[in-house]
């Protein structure tokens, strides 16, 4: 089940949890995580960005296709 | 307090949102019965059920689904579907059920299936989103905002060298 929290509130849960310096939090951890391993920091970079709340693209439209003319 | 009925929809509209659910289940991967039901839940969108064999799962999506995905601040419905898909990852993939599918708890399952998820879409923005899930979902449980992280990119570690 995916939970009804939004991602402004999952957001703002984070924000809380990871101390005054979310940032600083998630840089530490990623070079606690590197020294031990080079895969999956991706999940760090991940959490920065979605901190940092980069918008949801809109959907494009569907591209409307014309009619064929009726010979 | 939310309506207790979604607001009807064409029978137009309807099959649209049945194609596209069936559209983003299948090139997620999912395997089995894919089912759209015009009425709220309370699941927060969409469920995985366990089938007595794979092609026997389902997954149902609700009118939720929708309308998260037509808010700006929540999550798409790709990322709706590729949660549950984590859940039938965790339940079918031959490595992954063998190591955690049987054990797992279900607070665990719901961390292991958004991580599963996210390694599944291909938008950048579901894929954040779906680890902030999978790491906060930690963090409620108890874990301190450190341990969480340290955990959970064990979890994505563990999860990448069985997928």
């Amino acid at each position: 089940m995916m939970g009804n929290a939004t991602l402004a509130e999952i957001r703002e849960s984070l924000r809380r949890s990871l101390g005054k310096s979310p940032s600083k939090t998630l840089a530490q951890a990623k070079r606690k995580a590197a020294a031990q391993s080079d895969k999956g920091l991706d999940v760090f970079e991940a959490l920065e960005r979605f901190i940092q709340g980069t918008p949801k693209p809109k959907r494009s439209p569907k591209p409307k296709t014309a009619r064929p003319r009726r010979k | 307090m939310p309506a207790a009925v979604p607001p009807p929809l064409s029978p137009n509209e309807l099959l649209g949102r049945q194609r596209r659910l069936l559209r983003v289940a299948r090139e997620l991967g999912f395997v089995g019965r894919v089912e759209y039901r015009h009425a709220y839940s309370q699941s927060g969108g969409a469920q995985y059920g366990f089938g007595k064999t794979t092609h026997r799962d389902a997954m149902i999506a609700y009118a939720e689904a929708f309308e998260r995905d037509a808010n700006p601040d929540d999550f798409t419905l790709e990322a709706i579907v590729a949660h549950e898909c984590g859940h039938q990852l965790l339940h079918r993939h031959p490595r992954i059920a063998r190591r955690v599918g049987l054990v797992v708890s279900a607070a665990r399952e719901e961390v292991l299936a958004s991580l599963l998820g996210s390694m599944l879409v291909e938008r950048a923005s579901d894929k954040d989103a779906l680890v902030a899930k999978a790491v906060v979902e930690l963090i409620q449980r108890g874990k301190p905002g450190d341990e969480a992280l340290a955990l959970l990119w064990q979890l994505r570690l563990s999860l990448e060298a069985l997928l």
